[in-house]
């Protein structure tokens, strides 16, 4: 199997995306937003602190940029699918000489990787603004860029299985809304685990939703190869396990919808 | 008068109930996802207060206090006001003839027309907050905040509608300044400082939804009553201004686009 | 006969501005704007009576809509006078749309997923409309329109022809002096089309309701109107009875002919033979140069006549004559 026909439908959709400028410029104006008001948030905060549960404020509020980066990189994975196999328009999919989800991943990653990087640009200019810069070391970048990449992999994994779970469950737009809020919290998006009860630190951490957000972003303010390590094994077990069932419960509904004729 | 366009009013609400009726499962999954939406971030602010007590003098208290007001006010302005986040497209693809060609308000029309019911998971998870938190004694000043908060988020929606008469398509830049709003009103009031404080009081009213009342209720001080109060006149007599300065101009019938 | 609509000199000018698509095109157009003034209509005055139905006719883009917008009180002119039931529309909207019946062809005016019974309901509050009133009326217009079954049914699920009985009915059940169609019957089927006309002419004779119909359908006109005003560029081109513009550009009648056994060719002066097979023989006739009673007389002592129908030729025809003739006036 040739990879290249993914890699180019990625290409397009790369490109296709900078057409919807206005739509993104809007999120990301939201996220601006947000930035700005855990800015003023972590500020009162942290007071005369130096440092909260191993974290410097800058530490802290890198570690937002990059969690809000990579959420906001996948748009509306679940509605779509979830669409598409309701609707029985897969099937002009099933013939075609690819496979539907790799299609669909390909074709949204190009448009993720963009996003990622539109939000990280407009996050960190308010961070830089109202707070300050950070130092990473630069042997860190490639490193976090891996893991970034296979975090919003595995944040398209979720919400592709999610869509195809929308085959019996009506509304993929409130799973999505449920997905996000959960991403938000033991995901890690929004408060780095540590600030939790332990309990809930050591569940959370093991869940795939910290792998999307939480882990990378630590990885990138606070980067140490064998972290790295344990991030990118975790990572790739989940994205495996997640594709496993996506690939399972397609399987029946491939065979639903074709019984029904498409 | 008043009373006709409140039996309307009352009217709209009964066929909104029926609307959604006929689709049982989609509202019933919408109100347990409002629900949902507003416990999550209830456990945000629990594992947040767990872990740090105080943020500029606000405690868990006052955040539960805060979500109870900014639940009711958001929940009621869906339920009652449901067209609140559509002025932009109603003008936008010409629908308001529709409104023009009847003998009512027309405002108060486009806003009551509809209803979002699920907005009463938001409206029930607030009561059941304001009980947890509220001491009977301050119920009725919590009655009143929650009124002004109220129609201080729909004069923004009104406002940020109005938009799309003197810009066109404002349609998603008209939402994004009321979620943006109401963002910035869902954190506590000690957070912002100086300019942002400022800003939070005049220009962005995010502070008067939520912050002000919930430092009102904490302890009472006169002069930032009224003052909400008068914000509220305030506000609410611009928005109405400006949605019918943009009405004589759709009724000039140059907001036509000639798009090439 | 007392008018219950006075427009006179009506203008309206609308101020556009152009723009490119694109973002960089609409930052640019914040700062530099191009506008384009276009005179919609350019002082037109006509006057309406009580019980009329009125055809509004004119080309796409010739100020129909812009003035049926003027009537119903959307739209501010920029200069002119209109006195429509007593109310300047635009300044007295809400006691004059009290008054008005308005239904806007393609635009929604119905909840779409309730039965079409709540939107009723909901008029009869909007409107305040007296129970007892409501009940007889809404009664009256259900019945001649068949709808006591269809009303239940959610609006989705209605056949456009069902939708826009109801739209009409929900337009009429306050009893409204004027009533205002922009073009009612677009897409629907001839049977529909028929019912709808004839309970337009009922309800007009028994309420005495003034309609004015804007349409694209000549044969609409031809059933309900006895008067029509053509408008064509922002100007009224003729006001008057049907049967006058018929009578004025009708200088062709057509007759056709159908014969018992095979017959020569026809040859007339001021005769045109438009059609003409063994049996049949099609016929345009000057009247102005050639009485029909001539051209009969010719027939019947030629051929072997089985049957003659002599008729004008319709209505389109007239219109497209008026609108090629220069300047477009009558």
């Amino acid at each position: 199997m040739t990879l290249t026909k993914y890699f180019e439908i990625g290409k397009i959709n790369f490109i296709n995306s900078f057409a919807y400028t206005f739509d993104l410029l809007a999120s990301s104006v939201f996220v601006a937003l947000i930035l700005f008001i855990f800015v003023s948030l972590w500020k009162v905060v942290f007071g005369g602190q130096i440092m909260i549960e191993g974290f410097t404020i800058s530490m802290m509020l890198w570690y937002l940029v990059m969690t809000e980066s990579i959420v906001t990189a996948q748009g509306h994975v679940v509605e779509e699918i979830g669409e598409e196999i309701k609707s029985g328009q897969i099937a002009n999919y099933l013939n075609k000489p690819y496979n539907y989800i790799f299609y669909k991943y390909a074709s949204n990653i190009g448009n993720g990787v963009f996003r990622f990087f539109l939000t990280f640009l407009v996050a960190s200019i308010v961070v830089l603004i109202f707070l300050g810069g950070i130092t990473i070391p630069l042997i860190s970048i490639i490193p976090v860029l891996i893991t970034v990449f296979l975090a919003i992999t595995l944040h398209f994994a979720m919400m592709a299985l999610l869509g195809v779970f929308a085959f019996w469950f009506e509304d993929a737009k409130s799973m999505h809304f449920i997905y996000q809020k959960i991403v938000f919290t033991i995901g890690g998006m929004l408060l780095p685990l540590e600030i939790f009860p332990f309990w809930l630190e050591r569940i959370s951490a093991v869940l795939p939703f910290s792998y999307v957000a939480y882990h990378p972003a630590k990885l990138f303010v606070n980067f140490s190869f064998s972290s790295f390590f344990s991030v990118l094994v975790f990572q790739i077990i989940w994205i495996a396990v997640i594709s496993l069932f996506i690939f399972l419960v397609f399987r029946v509904c491939v065979k639903k919808v074709s019984v029904n004729g498409g | 008068m008043v009373v006709n366009h409140l039996r309307v009013h009352w009217e709209y609400l009964k066929v909104a109930l029926s609307t959604a009726m006929e689709y049982k499962i989609n509202f019933i999954i919408q109100v347990l996802a409002m629900v949902f939406n507003d416990v999550v971030w209830i456990i945000f602010w629990l594992i947040f207060f767990n872990r740090f007590q105080n943020v500029g003098g606000w405690v868990l208290g006052d955040m539960l206090m805060l979500y109870a007001i900014i639940t009711l006010s958001y929940g009621l302005s869906s339920v009652f006001f449901g067209n609140r986040n559509r002025i932009a497209e109603i003008v936008n693809q010409g629908k308001l003839d529709f409104y023009l060609a009847l003998p009512k308000n027309v405002l108060f029309h486009v806003l009551i027309s509809r209803s979002s019911f699920y907005g009463l998971g938001d409206v029930v998870f607030g009561i059941i907050l304001a009980f947890i938190v509220l001491s009977l004694a301050s119920l009725s000043l919590f009655l009143i905040l929650v009124l002004a908060s109220t129609s201080i988020l729909l004069s923004v929606a009104i406002l940020s509608g109005s938009l799309a008469f003197f810009f066109g398509n404002a349609e998603a830049t008209s939402r994004n300044i009321f979620m943006g709003t109401l963002s910035l009103a869902s954190y506590p009031l000690s957070v912002y400082q100086g300019v942002t404080k400022f800003i939070l009081l005049t220009i962005i009213p995010a502070g008067f939804i939520s912050g002000v009342p919930v430092e009102l209720l904490k302890s009472f001080n006169a002069q930032w009553f009224w003052l909400t109060i008068g914000f509220v006149v305030l506000i609410f007599s611009i928005a109405t201004f400006v949605f019918y300065r943009g009405l004589k101009k759709y009724e000039s019938g140059n907001l036509m686009y000639v798009r090439t | 006969m007392t008018s219950i609509i006075t427009v006179k000199n009506l203008k309206k000018v609308y101020k556009t501005h152009t723009r490119k698509e694109g973002l960089s095109n609409a930052i640019k157009s914040l700062f530099n704007r191009k506008y384009e003034y276009k005179q919609a209509l350019k002082g037109i005055s006509f006057e309406i009576e009580e019980g009329e139905i009125v055809g509004f006719i004119g080309p796409n883009g010739a100020g129909k809509s812009t003035t049926i917008k003027a009537l119903s009180g959307f739209l501010y002119p920029t200069s002119g006078e209109v006195v429509s039931l007593g109310f300047t529309p635009w300044k007295d909207r809400v006691d004059y749309v009290a008054n008005l019946g308005v239904v806007l062809g393609q635009k929604a005016q119905l909840w779409w997923d309730l039965p079409a019974i709540d939107t009723f309901y909901l008029s009869k509050d909007v409107y305040g409309i007296k129970e007892s009133t409501f009940k007889s009326r809404l009664n009256f217009m259900v019945k001649l329109l068949d709808l006591e079954k269809v009303m239940h049914t959610p609006v989705r699920d209605m056949s456009l022809g069902e939708r826009m009985k109801c739209k009409l009915v929900a337009a009429l059940l306050h009893n409204p002096k004027l009533v205002l169609l922009d073009e009612p019957s677009i897409g629907l089927d001839v049977i529909a089309k028929d019912k709808f006309r004839d309970f337009i002419k009922l309800v007009n004779k028994k309420y005495k309701t003034t309609f004015i119909i804007t349409t694209h359908d000549m044969q609409e006109i031809e059933r309900l109107c006895k008067k029509i005003i053509i408008i064509n560029n922002g100007q009224i081109v003729y006001d008057g009875l049907l049967k006058d513009i018929k009578k004025k550009y009708l200088s062709n009648k057509f007759i056709d002919v159908k014969l018992e056994t095979k017959g020569e060719k026809f040859k007339l002066r001021y005769c045109k033979v438009v059609e003409q097979n063994e049996y049949e023989i099609k016929i345009e006739v000057n009247t102005t140069k050639i009485k029909v009673k001539e051209v009969i007389n010719s027939l019947l002592s030629n051929y072997d006549v089985a049957d003659i129908l002599i008729s004008d030729p319709p209505i389109e025809t007239i219109i497209q004559q008026i609108f090629r003739s220069k300047d477009g006036k009558v």
